[in-house]
Order: structure tokens, then C-alpha cells, then sequence
């Protein structure tokens, strides 16, 4: 369909994504991405087996058995025990639920936030726009983990102060992004129908500008559950994470790799291999989704 | 280009004050009282009137009882005097604690990035150059795979192996570079190894599809033609205009190297400032860490200043964004 191009060459930001959803169009999405297949694969799995934990996990995480220290992966116990005689399996399983459930509601908080306030930001622009985007600077100035290590240090390290910790981490990605797809956006013809029209800017701002900027928030968000499982079990590592008793791989990791990896590494590289097969799906999946939804993202934030 | 550099140096100038503020507030929200901290040492203080006047005289003494815009002030105006303050917990000047730790973290970053490179852009360039071939898929399984395993992870995995299989782990007691230069890389090496490859996968991605769009520019196909030599192009000619996002990518993935070396720090027990801020959080230790969280804050702006700089030196057509 022909578009009437703007002066500037502001072709439309975001490449309509081709493929139709049916049961039928997910293979062919698939078979196109295969990489992205196994991400996704992975990612659904690990939800499954998170949200399946206190069914399959054979032991529930805090279970000490004190005749059953620092045993190796065994028929009994999968992936060993600890140092308190708790099963690593179980640990693992449940801590699959800690890591998902900070990841998936920082991430969707973050990205929420961070793609209201690019919409706002994009779309009213002046000195609104100014302002929004130096607080979004001052916030960008940090290194990543350490805002996310101040904000926790600050609050407490409690599970809901980290959500908040790693949401405020992923407020300003997601407004970049979002700011830069509105921007584009606006150009457009059907913006100016819209006004003629009579819609406000609330509504021309989220019910016609968001759909359209959907792809890039589907893309940024991906890409950020990655790290967001990184940040998380960075966090845990440190001890600053979600506290005891919650089971956290981070943590676990930690214990794991001090005073008891020569009499049991299996403490340490269980939950090491789920944090990274972890990340892998979301990176796997996170790169399929941006080369689908917008090519032109690919590249720039590795 | 001088009116570049000299904008983008004015703009850090609001953005470190800006930082500084969200660094004060966050820091003085923080639960538990210092003077409490400082004079109970663990006891509890119990109702005793003592007590009670040393913690309301040290509050004082801190300015802690001031409204936080003064305490701000107060601060800010001690920094501009080049008087960062004196550390709760070591009793130090922070400027000497910042001095001593600030290029133990230099160092280890910048080991780190010039690993990530020097991994990253050889395997990048490979893949791009043996484009869709098993060179290429295993070039973007390492990049994608190194990006996958936390930095932590794999310093991890790097001092214990080792201690499984040889017995070995690299020494604990820092010694600086100019003292003893094997010494000092012994312990080093591996945090920056660590970090460096797991940073090398976003590089070698970016370097593969930078050098993929400069490979198809017409002066190399010129190249071609006349006879040049496969070496001689791709290292002499693409690969300086394929470095330019390179470049740009360093400077972003900066802020992730830095906090990956707080973490790293930990780990291999290395003096900087992650050590640093670590343990101004567990002493709650004020101005310290407001020292070197806006020290960190500082870094970050000021590489991407350098990088951006150079980006536009490199690349005319940025400068007049």
C-alpha cells in the first residue's frame, strides 16, 4: 500500500511482523527461526517446570536432612544435597520460580513505566519531553548493577525491593527505545487523521500510537528478561537478593562456590548451569523476536 | 569539532550533579541509624542516658539532624573544596580510599574490555568474512553462549577448576602492577578474562554485522578487482570503517563491565572500588558510598564521552547531530 512519504525520510519504524499466528503460522515461525524455537522452548519449559515445582520437586527446598550432607547427584537426590542436607534439585526448582517471577514482573513493570513515559515523553515533546528525558538520563548514568546494588542496599533486601530495584534498572532502556519509536511514529498521516478527527492526545497517544510501537516494547522487553535473570542472580550472588529462605540460584551459586566446591560442586554448578540456560532462552528468543518484529534493532544493544 | 567536545563535556556537568542528588536521597533513606551504629557497635543501647548524648552528638557532629537539602549543601560544598569527607567505617579520608582503590578497578577494567576485543572482533570478523559457513555458526554459538553464562559464573568456574584439578588458586594479597607485573596479573587475569569474554560476545556480534555492511561497500569490491589480497583487504581496509559501532558498543557495554567487576572483586578479592562500595553498604558507611557511587557514575559518563568523541572524530557525519 502506498504511503505518502514525509519530507524527511521517515520510513515507518517498525516492519509489520509477516507472519500470521495459527497454529499452522507458529510452525512456519519456527521453522524460519529455529534458534528462536529452542529459545522459546527453553523459556516455556523452565516456566513449566517452575510453576509445576511443588508437584515435582521431591523434597520441599527448606528439608535439612542432617545424615545426608554435601552428598553427590544420586538416585534419591538428582542433583545432590548441600550443606544442610537440603536437596539441590528442589533448591533449583523452586529457585527457578524465585528468578522467573522477579524477572518476569521487574521486566514488566520497568518496561511498562519506561514505555509510558517514552509515549508521553515522544509524543508531547517541548519541555516535558526535556525534563523526562534528563531524569531518564541521570538514571541511564549509572552502571547497571550498581543502581541496581544501591536501590537494594538502600531499601532492604527484601524480594519486593529487589522487583524494584531491577524495575527502576529497565525504566530508562525501555523509554529510549519506545521515545525514539513514537518519534517516527508521529509523522505519520494517520497521527494528523487522528487529530482532525478530534482525538485528544491521551488517545491519539494510546490507542493509536501504541499499537504501533508495540514491537519494539515486545523486542526490549525480551531482551531485558535476559538480563534481568543476569541482574537477579548478580544480586543474589552478592547477597543482596531476595533473602532466606527463598531459594535463589544466585545465592546458591554463592554458597556453592566458597567453602564447599572441593567437597561438593555440585552445590555450585547446578544452579550455575540453570542461571545460564536460562539466559541463553531468553537471549535465543529475545534475537528471534527482534530479527521478526524489526531488523533495524539488531545490533545495537548486544 | 571542538564546539562537540565542548557541548558534550557541558552536558555531563548536570548530569554527575543530577546523579549526585539521586545518590544522596537514595543514600539517606537508608534504614538504621549511623550514629546509632557507631556507638552501640552491636550492643543494644538499652534506655541509658549516655548513651543517648553521644548518639545525639555525633548526629550533630554528621550534620545528620539537618534538613537533607542543607546536608547536600553542606556536602556539595566540602566536595567543591576537594574535601570528599572522612569514611564512618576506616576513619580515612574517602579521597585517599577512593585514590587507592580507583586504579586497582581501572585496571581491571580496562584488561577486561581489551580481552573482550581482542577476542571478539578476530571471531567477528571471521564470521563475517566466511559468511553462512561452520566457522560463521560457531562464531555465533560462542557469541551468543559467552553472552549467556554470567560473568560470575564463569570467574567462578575459574578459580575452582583449577583448585579441582591443580590445586591452585590465584593469590589473594594484591600487588600492584609497577611492584611486580607477574604477581599482579596472576590475580588479575582472570577476573579480566572472565569479564572479558563474557563482554566479547555482544562485540563479536556487532564487529560480524559491521564488517558484513562494509564488506558489501563498493570500494571493496574495487579492492577486489584490482587484484588486493584477501588478508590485505579485510584487515586493511574494512575492518578500520567496520570498528566505528565497535567502538560505540564498548562505551555502552561499559556500564555492565563495571558493575560485573564489583561482583568480580568480590570474588577474587581484589581491593577496588566494588570492594569498596560493598562494604560501605554493610557499615552503612554515608559518605563513602555517595563518593563512590558518583566516582562510578563519573567513569561511565565520562567513557562514553571519550567514546562518542571519538566516534565523531572517526566519523564526520556524526558530528553535526
Amino acid at each position: 500500500m502506498e504511503q505518502e512519504q514525509p519530507l524527511v525520510a521517515a520510513t515507518p519504524w517498525v516492519a509489520r511482523p509477516q507472519a500470521r499466528l495459527g497454529v499452522g503460522g507458529i510452525w512456519a515461525l519456527a521453522r524460519r527461526k529455529p534458534l528462536g524455537a529452542l529459545g522459546a522452548l527453553i523459556v516455556l519449559t523452565l516456566i513449566a517446570l517452575a510453576l509445576a515445582a511443588p508437584i515435582i520437586a521431591p523434597y520441599d527446598y527448606r528439608e535439612q536432612n542432617r545424615s545426608e550432607l554435601l552428598k553427590p547427584p544420586s538416585a534419591a537426590h538428582l542433583f545432590g544435597t548441600d550443606n544442610l542436607g537440603r536437596d539441590i534439585f528442589s533448591r533449583v526448582l523452586y529457585g527457578a520460580q524465585t528468578s522467573l517471577y522477579v524477572g518476569l514482573v521487574a521486566v514488566g513493570l520497568g518496561t511498562t513505566l519506561g514505555s509510558v513515559i517514552g509515549l508521553i515523553s515522544g509524543y508531547a515533546g517541548g519541555r516535558t519531553d526535556l525534563y523526562l528525558q534528563r531524569l531518564m538520563d541521570v538514571l541511564m548514568a549509572f552502571p547497571t548493577l550498581i543502581l541496581a546494588i544501591l536501590t537494594v542496599a538502600m531499601l532492604g533486601p527484601t524480594t519486593t525491593n529487589v522487583l524494584l530495584a531491577m524495575a527502576i534498572v529497565f525504566t530508562p532502556t525501555a523509554n529510549r527505545v519506545v521515545r525514539g519509536a513514537v518519534l517516527a511514529e508521529k509523522e505519520n498521516p494517520y497521527v494528523d487523521a487522528a487529530r482532525a478527527m478530534g482525538a485528544g492526545g491521551g488517545r491519539i497517544v494510546f490507542q493509536h500510537l501504541l499499537p504501533n510501537v508495540l514491537a519494539p516494547i515486545i523486542v526490549i522487553a525480551s531482551t531485558s528478561l535476559a538480563t534481568a535473570i543476569l541482574v537477579e542472580s548478580s544480586l543474589s550472588f552478592l547477597g543482596l537478593g531476595p533473602p532466606p529462605p527463598t531459594p535463589t540460584w544466585g545465592a546458591m551459586l554463592s554458597v556453592g562456590s566458597r567453602t564447599f566446591f572441593e567437597q561438593a560442586p555440585w552445590m555450585a554448578i547446578f544452579p550455575g548451569i540453570a542461571i545460564s540456560l536460562t539466559i541463553l532462552g531468553f537471549n535465543l528468543l529475545g534475537d528471534a523476536l527482534r530479527d521478526l518484529l524489526d531488523p533495524r534493532l539488531r545490533g545495537a544493544r548486544g | 569539532m571542538q564546539a562537540y567536545v565542548l557541548r558534550r563535556v557541558l552536558l555531563m556537568v548536570p548530569l554527575l550533579f543530577g546523579v549526585s542528588v539521586v545518590v544522596f536521597a537514595m543514600v539517606r533513606v537508608l534504614p538504621g541509624d549511623v550514629a546509632t551504629l557507631m556507638v552501640a557497635g552491636g550492643q543494644d543501647s538499652g534506655a541509658s542516658g549516655v548513651n543517648e548524648e553521644t548518639i545525639q552528638a555525633i548526629r550533630r557532629s554528621l550534620y545528620l539532624d539537618q534538613p537533607l537539602h542543607v546536608q547536600y549543601g553542606i556536602w556539595l560544598w566540602q566536595v567543591a573544596r576537594g574535601d570528599l569527607g572522612t569514611s564512618y567505617w576506616t576513619k580515612r579520608p574517602i579521597l585517599d580510599e577512593i585514590g587507592r582503590a580507583l586504579p586497582i578497578t581501572i585496571e581491571l577494567a580496562v584488561l577486561a574490555v581489551l580481552i573482550s576485543v581482542l577476542v571478539g572482533v578476530p571471531l567477528g570478523v571471521v564470521s563475517a568474512v566466511r559468511q553462512d559457513t561452520g566457522l560463521d555458526y560457531a562464531g555465533r554459538l560462542f557469541s551468543i553462549g559467552a553472552l549467556s553464562l554470567p560473568d560470575f559464573w564463569i570467574g567462578t568456574m575459574l578459580v575452582l577448576f583449577p583448585l579441582l584439578w591443580f590445586g591452585w588458586i590465584p593469590s589473594i594479597k594484591y600487588t600492584p602492577l609497577l611492584v611486580d607485573p607477574g604477581a599482579n596479573l596472576q590475580q588479575m587475569l582472570f577476573p579480566a578474562f572472565a569479564l572479558g569474554v563474557h563482554n566479547s560476545g555482544p562485540i563479536m556480534r556487532i564487529t560480524r554485522s559491521s564488517m558484513l555492511e562494509v564488506l558489501r561497500q563498493d570500494y571493496v569490491r574495487t579492492a577486489w578487482a584490482k587484484g588486493l589480497g584477501e588478508a590485505r583487504i579485510v584487515w586493511g581496509h574494512t575492518l578500520k570503517n567496520a570498528a566505528i559501532p565497535v567502538l560505540s558498543l564498548i562505551g555502552v557495554r561499559l556500564g555492565r563491565l563495571l558493575g560485573g567487576t564489583v561482583v568480580m572483586e568480590q570474588i577474587f578479592v581484589i581491593p577496588g572500588l566494588g570492594l569498596l562500595v560493598l562494604g560501605a553498604i554493610t557499615e552503612r558507611d554515608y559518605p563513602l558510598l555517595q563518593g563512590v557511587i558518583v566516582l562510578f557514575a563519573a567513569i561511565f559518563l565520562l567513557v562514553n564521552l571519550i567514546v562518542d568523541v571519538l566516534y565523531a572524530w572517526l566519523d564526520p557525519r556524526i558530528r553535526y547531530t
